[in-house]
């Protein structure tokens, strides 16, 4: 990991350069960015938008001032850019779940990756892929990140805008309930009895399910001090165990928080279950 | 000899150990001598067996390490009553350089005499020996403060 | 206990029919005021604007457990069997979100505080214990030097119609906090539900004109004495669950009690039961802008002593990393050093915290383990009651926040990352500054600061800033012309004067020589008041030291001694090396008629009380002044809460007589 120092050094202090990329992800991270409409424009005066495939043909291998990396560490080319972008750019974010923290596809990361594959292609020789799907920053140094899946569009127009501006986004990482409360929803896991993961759960979604009377599924992966087995404590006393351990094994399972209460019932409960898998796909 | 300080035996009382009976005094005192040290001289050098032990009596010695491809570091600098190469009685290695930064004088006890002193006199030695304790840990106290003012939080915007 | 029944006359009591509520609410609407008011949303009632009086939960009730709360099916013509609704009543007098200040149009780089507009509102279905919450939080919103006016303009524009309890839920405990369940206090009218509708009582002429303009009749006795049975069998279905004779002093003795690190393993630190406490009133402050960081505003948000950024100060320090901390923060503060600074229990007892925890912690369950009856009293850890001059009386009127504009008319350097700003302006209240106050400094589209006072001159202030963060880099880049705006001057001062006809003693450690140099100035103005005088400054390495050329100036002079010492140095400097407790070691003054004023980052005025302290110094004649969190600098955001103080207002500047252990303790 290249030290601070020897990272470049922000070239133009009114138009940096921006570039997102994408490692192993769904690309709807970088969409949001898309979903700026009202700012788009504006954000595109100010910045140099020098490589993002979604929106642009432009190509650049760096320097970047901001670069934007979607997606985890999933196979070894994806190992060695990281490395590679990481020494080209001064702040390098993380956007979504997957680059946070391994993503949905870190499921895998539980499973005998050798036998999987063997089962989902005929031919495996042609997959080049690592064990396990990992969050950038266990690969290099991360100096902000957005989480969520997908990201919210506000954290992100704020995140530009304080980059922009020079002071610090206000990201905040209380739980989702401090949402819920402000915007006075009532609480649908002391009301409803409902499975939420809101207490563990990072805000900045807004409050999204539980507004809409569904227990928080932890897209924004764990907040500050999550107490996450403390919550598993409280939810297996009228829920089998394995149900519990299956709300946390989403988007944010391989987090430490989360992996946690997974580890301690045995992993992530089915479905892959490798005797269930028929041995040929019949589509 | 050089009396602007008081006796030897006042020194040891007042600098060094007040707590030494009348007669560990004298037996001390016996063995001890005033030196005054010209700036820059060093008065124990890294690295090599430490022979003697001192108590600053006036002026200022710093106490400096060696950092490779660095000027040496001060880690501190010693003042009237403080004591330099306790490892003397560890049979030991200088740890660090003392240097006087400007005239000073300091009293000096020679290692083999000194060890002679403690092993027959059990009193002498308790004292001896939990004055150089307090010496070490007064030193690892500060030690923890330098290194928590220098790495650790420190006051931030004002 | 005082009844209110009994307080009127039964002749001045009305009764209202049950389908006269509907008058009452079109009375109310017509007074020109948007009346709120219980129903039911989502599983629970909430306290909603209501157009009239069917959206009120009839024929609802509610079973409240720890961690668990359902609606029933009760009484088809009561509307007020509830209990209490998940709402707190500070939803309306103290909003989630208050904008708090904006830039000023065609003034690029100053703000100015926005001013809040009184609504008129009428509330309905408000319980005594709610009452008592409503009461609570006002004194503390109100208390000096400065209030919220946002608050003050939404509590003055509020009707209160209170509605006496006919039902209790398990989770009450009113009557262990002495608030309910009758209404005594606090309500403009009070009803009682009883068979056919309501006993009515006008407790103020807000409530009479109202009431009077409904024309009813008198109300028998026997709804009367049904209200009066009702009120008393909720009494009795609530018992005493919380015995809190002595529960003040038991909770501060006991802040290492095995229970509070138990606690929080359960506790998920979510900032649930804060944020449906009625009387919690921390807040944060957002800073939102435009992309070029023109314009741009300041919002005031609920925050919770429960999340980790709570006590964090920039440069990442934190006052409380753990959750325990956290924990105990907040039930000793509610419960305990609530009286010291407010008069009263932070506690209502309206069980909210209890429901509403998603893991079911019982707040009076942990209270009876950490500090029940049985537990020891004492030592008490800090004084009893604040010292003089700490918790200032409520204010008559609230004065809004108020920004002085700046102009930064040179700068200075200090160190690598340390500046000098000398400001000047013509503002009244910021030259009546006083050594070792601090101003909040807002630029637009940045986070507020507090910076000390470095020196009070006769046309401005300067400020010392380190560059520790984007607020305080921004600081740091400005240069001669800038233009600032500035809250203040905040805070105790150093009482200098009180050092008067003896020695003392200035230790700075760092940029803690900041708010020391208007004490240097003060005493050096009238030095032939003060006997001997003695500075001892510490830094890092001797490029870190501060005010150079003033220091070597003073030091020249004979009648005061200098001293420094650096943590690190090379073989250039020639000075002392080592910690500035060494330079106390190597005085020869002892402390008799000594005053000690110290500043420096916590571990360096620890270190340093205890030397000091050692030659003999008393506890009440050490200062010391504390960094802590802090958003709005006069005692309403809550950040900076330590022990029975705001440091921000009853500090920063304290004797460690006043501080106790709460100076050395960690997490406190």
């Amino acid at each position: 990991m290249p030290a601070p120092a020897q990272r470049p050094v922000r070239t133009s202090p009114t138009r940096p350069r921006i570039g997102v990329v994408k490692l192993a992800s769904c690309d709807g991270c970088q969409l949001t960015l898309l979903d700026l409409e009202d700012e788009l424009l504006a954000i595109a005066e100010r910045v140099d938008i020098v490589e993002f495939a979604e929106a642009t043909s432009n190509r650049s291998s760096g320097p970047f001032d901001i670069l934007f990396v979607e997606g985890s560490v999933s196979t070894p080319e994806q190992a060695d850019e990281i490395i590679k972008l990481r020494a080209a750019t001064t702040t390098l974010v993380t956007i979504g779940a997957c680059a946070t923290s391994g993503g949905i596809q870190a499921l895998r990361n539980w499973t005998d990756h050798d036998a999987v594959r063997s089962m989902v292609y005929p031919d495996p020789s042609y997959v080049e892929s690592l064990a396990t799907a990992t969050p950038v920053a266990d690969h290099v140094s991360v100096d902000l990140e957005l989480r969520g899946c997908p990201i919210s569009p506000d954290q992100l127009r704020e995140l530009v805008t304080a980059v922009l501006v020079g002071r610090r986004p206000m990201l905040p990482d209380e739980a989702v309930c401090a949402e819920c409360k402000r915007r006075g929803i009532v609480c649908v896991a002391v009301a409803d009895g409902l499975t939420c993961l809101g207490p563990v759960t990072r805000t900045g979604c807004g409050a999204l399910c539980p507004a809409y009377g569904r227990g928080c599924y932890g897209c924004f992966g764990p907040r500050e001090s999550a107490n996450a087995p403390g919550l598993a404590g409280w939810l297996v006393q009228d829920r089998p165990p394995a149900e519990v351990a299956r709300s946390f094994a989403l988007f944010n399972a391989w987090s430490p928080a989360f992996r946690a209460v997974i580890d301690a019932s045995g992993g992530p409960p089915g479905p892959i279950d490798r005797a269930t898998i028929p041995e040929t796909s019949d589509a | 000899m050089d009396t602007r300080f008081g006796t030897l035996e006042e020194l040891i009382a007042n600098r060094f150990a007040a707590d030494l009976p009348a007669s560990g005094r004298r037996a001390l005192a016996r063995i001890a001598r005033l030196e005054v040290l010209a700036p820059g001289t060093v008065a124990l050098r890294e690295g090599r067996p430490t022979e003697r032990l001192g108590v600053v009596i006036d002026g200022r010695l710093s106490v400096r390490t060696r950092v490779p491809g660095h000027p040496d570091v001060t880690l501190l600098t010693l003042e009237p009553g403080d004591v330099f190469g306790w490892s003397a009685v560890l049979d030991g290695t200088a740890t660090s350089s003392v240097v006087a930064l400007r005239e000073s004088t300091v009293m000096v006890f020679d290692r083999g005499d000194l060890m002679r002193v403690v092993e027959g006199n059990a009193g002498v030695a308790a004292v001896v020996y939990r004055r150089l304790l307090k010496t070490v840990a007064d030193r690892l106290v500060r030690t923890r403060l330098q290194l928590l003012d220098v790495y650790g939080p420190g006051r931030v915007a004002r | 206990m005082i009844d209110a029944r009994t307080s009127i006359p039964p002749s001045r009591q009305a009764f209202l029919p049950r389908d006269g509520l509907g008058r009452l609410f079109t009375a109310l609407q017509a007074d020109g005021r948007e009346v709120i008011g219980p129903t039911v949303r989502d599983g629970a009632i909430v306290y909603e604007p209501l157009d009239d009086a069917t959206a009120l939960p009839y024929g609802v009730a509610a079973r409240s457990e720890p961690g668990r709360y359902r609606l029933e099916t009760g009484d088809p013509e009561r509307a007020f069997d509830y209990g209490v609704g998940l709402t707190p009543w500070k939803r309306v007098t103290f909003p989630p979100v208050v904008p708090l200040t904006t830039t000023v149009d065609d003034e690029p780089g100053l703000v100015q505080a926005v001013v809040p507009h009184r609504r008129a509102v009428a509330l309905i279905g408000v319980r005594a214990c709610e009452l008592a919450a409503i009461a609570t939080q006002d004194r503390v919103l109100r208390a000096g030097p400065a209030g919220d006016v946002d608050h003050a303009a939404r509590q003055s524009g509020t009707l209160v119609v209170a509605v006496e309890c006919a039902a209790a839920l398990s989770t009450c405990f009113c009557t262990s906090m002495g608030t309910g369940p009758e209404v005594e206090d606090g309500a403009d009218i009070v009803l009682s539900e009883v068979d056919g509708g309501f006993t009515v009582r006008a407790r103020t002429p807000d409530g009479e004109r109202v009431v009077d303009g409904l024309s009813l009749p008198a109300a028998g006795d026997e709804p009367v004495a049904q209200a009066t049975a009702q009120v008393a069998a909720v009494r009795a279905a609530i018992g005493d669950p919380l015995p809190t004779d002595g529960l003040a002093d038991r909770l501060r003795a006991n802040p290492d009690h095995p229970r509070w690190a138990e606690v929080a393993e359960r506790c998920l630190a979510c900032t649930n039961c804060t944020l449906v406490c009625p009387t919690c009133f921390c807040t944060s402050v957002t800073v939102a802008s435009d992309l070029d960081g023109v314009a741009a505003s300041t919002e005031r948000t609920w925050d919770s002593c429960f999340t980790l950024g709570f006590g964090r100060i920039a440069g990442d320090a934190n006052f409380r990393p753990k959750v325990a901390d956290r924990y105990r923060q907040w039930l000793t503060h509610k419960f305990s050093t609530w009286w010291d600074q407010f008069g009263s229990s932070g506690c209502v007892g309206c069980g909210r915290c209890i429901t509403w925890c998603p893991v079911g912690i019982d707040v009076r369950e942990e209270l009876l383990a950490i500090a029940g009856p049985t537990e020891p009293v004492g030592p008490i850890p800090w004084p009893i009651a604040p010292a003089d001059g700490h918790a200032p009386a409520p204010l008559a009127t609230v004065a809004p926040a108020r920004y002085a504009t700046v102009h930064v008319s040179a700068v200075r350097r200090e160190t690598a990352d340390t500046i000098t700003l000398r400001l000047a302006t013509a503002d009244t209240g910021l030259l009546a500054s006083r050594p070792g106050q601090f101003v909040m400094v807002a630029q637009a589209a940045q986070t507020v600061p507090p910076i000390s006072i470095s020196r009070i001159r006769p046309d401005g202030l300067e400020l010392t800033v380190r560059n520790v963060g984007p607020a305080t880099a921004a600081l740091t880049s400005l240069g001669p012309g800038a233009r600032l705006s500035v809250r203040g001057p905040f805070g105790r001062p150093w009482p200098v004067e009180s050092a008067q006809g003896g020695d003392v003693v200035i230790v700075g450690g760092g940029i803690g020589l900041a708010p020391l140099r208007p004490v240097i100035d003060a005493i050096m103005r009238e030095r032939h008041r003060y006997r001997a005088l003695y500075v001892y400054l510490g830094a890092r390495t001797p490029r870190d030291r501060l005010f150079v050329d003033e220091v070597q100036a003073i030091a020249g002079r004979t009648d005061l001694e200098v001293a420094e010492i650096v943590d690190r140095a090379g073989p250039e400097w020639f000075g002392r090396v080592g910690v500035v407790t060494q330079l106390l070691d190597q005085a020869t003054w002892t402390g008799e008629r000594t005053t000690a004023f110290i500043c420096g980052p916590d571990r360096m005025m620890q270190a340093t009380a205890r030397a000091i302290a050692a030659r003999g110094v008393a506890v009440d004649r050490t200062w010391v002044t504390l960094e802590r969190n802090m958003a709005c600098g006069v005692g309403l955001c809550g950040h900076c809460q330590l022990g029975p103080y705001f440091v921000c207002r009853d500090g920063p500047v304290f004797s460690l007589a006043e501080l106790g252990d709460t100076f050395t303790v960690e997490g406190r």
